[in-house]
């Protein structure tokens, strides 16, 4: 069986399932949003392990989603307990989350828990030049970093968006993109002023950005000319509908590459998209990597085969499979 | 700088009389005269310095204008020698996850008795996304939304429509309500029609509805070749290079029910009671017009719009010739002309043998 954790409405995994059925895959289980592990069982021992829920498991892609554990309302009146239970499960599904990342697999639920600071650290001990980087909360401190450069900006630490579903009717969407944070706004800034802790960080003149595909090993990069559209200068997520920015293959050098493989096996995430820029000065610059990033943008712009080689890989194709021995963790 | 670099998803194609660079990201053709063409290295960069050296005073500042118009436009940007090997040219594989992309089903009477789960089935084996149904006759209501309704929980992507315009359908609504109820349709086409006109613009994943005055009573009516079919993308672009551009991995069912590789060709390959859609498949000479592509057809292989058209190897110039140029196709390269076919006095005796 291969299993595909997902959303009903997710193109890329439609994509990669066209090619699983196109190379005759017949056995895939493909579960969408929240699924609830109530009915399923885990089996752990030192043969193997076993897991009823995707029967033989013969490979798993970790996409969208996540496990929940169905708690039944039994009129208790103690939150307490409630939150017991809670913990108790969450704990489970975590477990089970780090079971499928041990199978044959791509991502896993745990790598949503990837942390942008610890990504930062490691990508400089992997020898990625990154942006000096300031977490704060003190006035001082952050007026004499913003002393040192021309511009600095200000952005999340764990998330790029705030999603939640309030009630049965009322859902919640915002994107807290990067933002320059203006020389105005920092001279307005007084000591006495509270505020949690945020990320600050130089701004870097572009010359292109790089979306980077990384998928056990191998690397799929696209070069991005935000440039030359004003409204996406500072962050590329925010999508210009009227000119697309234009996105083309990109061939990074090969330190870079080997640079970017050592930093994906120092974080153990076997999958993701990692942002770069490229400065005017052609000094390459990482940003961050997100686990589950957009796939059709940066396949459907540079025709890379991206879905079908993820499809050989969850079919154990033997071209695939002894590229990524290496990478075994 | 020393290069002007196309953008490697603005590729240039050269035809006789000049070229066009197809940007494949945005789906845009701008014309190029020869002379430019010409200067691009591997199609895809400009020496600078070279062509400063060889081309001087007038046609020089001459091209120097098109090329800033070509940044400007975005189709092409300037870089030193470093750069120019990190911006590698376009992979041209297809990537096309279909042993079966198209499927065409005629009828004439208005009824397609096939349809059932067993073909979708089928269908579904051979990864087929896209089907158009051409019903030269009008179906039943009931018998089409069972079709539709088959379709819906099918793999197939999409479905395009032609059938013929009827009075009643209309006063009940029944065009309107298969669009908004059937997000796979992605055009119902109905023709013969009081007038033409646009009745429903497809919007965001929805289907158009179109109303034609045109008689499209039978299947003689495909083929026609013109700009309003080009399509500019990198599917459309690579499928060009390997294939032909119209019946590579197309299927088709006559209004006899014989299985075909296009419906207006003489050649079938089993009938639909009785020999199954994988089976015709692989019967020999079913894919002989597969890898027939537009580098080999005679007058597209000049052509600049060619590997954005679409093909026809059912209605030709020359009958006898199976790389002959599409019969309905009114451009001439050689000229930049486009002119109505139907009129075009070579053309005559090919229209004589086909109608
Ligand atoms: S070969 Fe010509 S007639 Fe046949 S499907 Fe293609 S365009 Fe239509
Ligand atoms: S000459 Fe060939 S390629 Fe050019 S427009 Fe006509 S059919 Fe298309």
């Amino acid at each position: 069986m291969i299993a595909i954790q997902s959303h009903s409405d997710e193109a890329s995994t439609d994509d990669v399932i066209d090619w699983l059925l196109y190379l005759g895959a017949d056995r895939i289980k493909r579960l969408n949003g929240n699924v609830s592990l109530n009915k399923e069982t885990l089996r752990i021992n030192n043969d193997s392990g076993h897991s009823s829920l995707f029967g033989e498991l013969q490979a798993y892609w970790y996409r969208r989603g996540y496990f929940t554990l169905d708690i039944p309302d039994t009129g208790n009146p103690y939150p307490a307990v409630t939150t017991y239970f809670e913990k108790e499960y969450e704990y489970y599904t975590n477990g089970t989350a780090h079971f499928l990342s041990k199978q044959h697999s791509i991502n896993s639920f745990c790598d949503n828990h990837t942390n942008k600071i610890t990504n930062l650290v490691e990508a400089a001990r992997a020898g990625l030049l990154i942006p000096d980087t300031l977490i704060t909360a003190d006035v001082k401190e952050i007026k004499a970093f913003a002393a040192l450069y021309p511009r600095i900006i200000t952005k999340a630490i764990a998330h790029n968006r705030i999603a939640a579903t309030i009630d049965s009717d009322t859902y919640i969407n915002i994107a807290v993109d990067t933002a320059i944070f203006d020389r105005d706004m920092i001279d307005a800034l007084s000591a006495e002023q509270h505020f949690l802790p945020a990320v600050f960080q130089e701004y870097l003149e572009k010359k292109y950005e790089l979306r980077i595909f990384y998928f056990h090993g191998r690397l799929y990069s696209m070069a991005i000319f935000s440039q030359l559209n004003e409204a996406t200068r500072i962050d590329f997520r925010k999508h210009d509908r009227e000119t697309p920015n234009r996105c083309v293959p990109y061939q990074l050098p090969d330190d870079l590459e080997n640079k970017l493989r050592s930093f994906m096996q120092r974080i153990a995430m076997n999958s993701g998209s990692i942002d770069m820029v490229v400065t005017p000065s052609d000094d390459y610059v990482f940003l961050e990597v997100n686990p589950v990033g957009q796939l059709q943008w940066l396949s459907g712009n540079c025709n890379y085969p991206v879905e079908r080689e993820i499809a050989k890989f969850l079919l154990h194709d033997q071209e695939t499979g002894n590229r990524t021995t290496e990478n075994h963790r | 700088m020393d290069y002007l670099l196309l953008y490697s998803n603005c590729v240039l194609v050269k035809g006789a009389n000049r070229a066009t660079i197809c940007d494949l990201q945005k789906g845009d053709i701008y014309p190029v005269p020869k002379l430019l063409a010409d200067l691009f290295q591997e199609d895809r960069a400009l020496d600078l310095a070279l062509l400063k050296e060889q081309v001087q005073d007038e046609t020089a500042s001459w091209l120097l204008q098109l090329i800033d118009t070509l940044v400007a436009s975005q189709l092409a940007f300037y870089c030193n020698r470093q750069e120019r090997k990190r911006f590698p040219a376009l992979h041209t594989e297809w990537l096309f996850p279909a042993h079966v992309s198209h499927c065409i089903l005629d009828s004439a009477t208005g009824r397609l008795d096939y349809f059932t789960e067993s073909f979708i089935a089928q269908l579904g084996k051979l990864c087929c996304n896209f089907l158009q149904l051409r019903f030269f006759g009008t179906p039943a209501i009931t018998h089409l939304e069972h079709i539709l309704r088959l379709i819906k929980d099918a793999q197939i992507k999409s479905v395009e429509i032609l059938v013929p315009w009827n009075a009643a359908y209309e006063n009940a609504h029944t065009y309107a309500k298969w669009i908004n109820e059937y997000k796979k349709i992605s055009s119902l086409i109905c023709w013969g029609a009081p007038s033409t006109h646009v009745v429903i613009p497809g919007v965001e994943a929805m289907g158009y509805l179109l109303y034609t005055g045109e008689q499209i009573n039978t299947a003689t009516h495909c083929g026609i070749i013109n700009q309003g079919l080009f399509s500019t993308n990198i599917t459309t672009y690579t499928e060009s290079l390997h294939f032909n551009s119209c019946l590579n991995r197309k299927i088709s069912i006559d209004v006899q029910g014989n299985i075909k590789n296009c419906p207006s060709m003489t050649d079938s390959f089993g009938h639909i009671t009785d020999t199954s859609l994988s089976e015709a498949l692989n019967k020999p000479g079913f894919k002989r017009y597969w890898h027939i592509t537009k580098d080999q057809i005679a007058v597209c292989k000049d052509c600049e719009f060619r590997h954005v058209c679409t093909d026809c190897r059912a209605y030709l110039e020359d009958p006898e010739d199976a790389c002959s140029k599409p019969l309905k196709c009114g451009y001439d390269p050689y000229t930049g002309e486009w002119e109505e076919w139907s009129q075009h006095p070579m053309k005559q005796k090919a229209i004589a043998y086909y109608f």
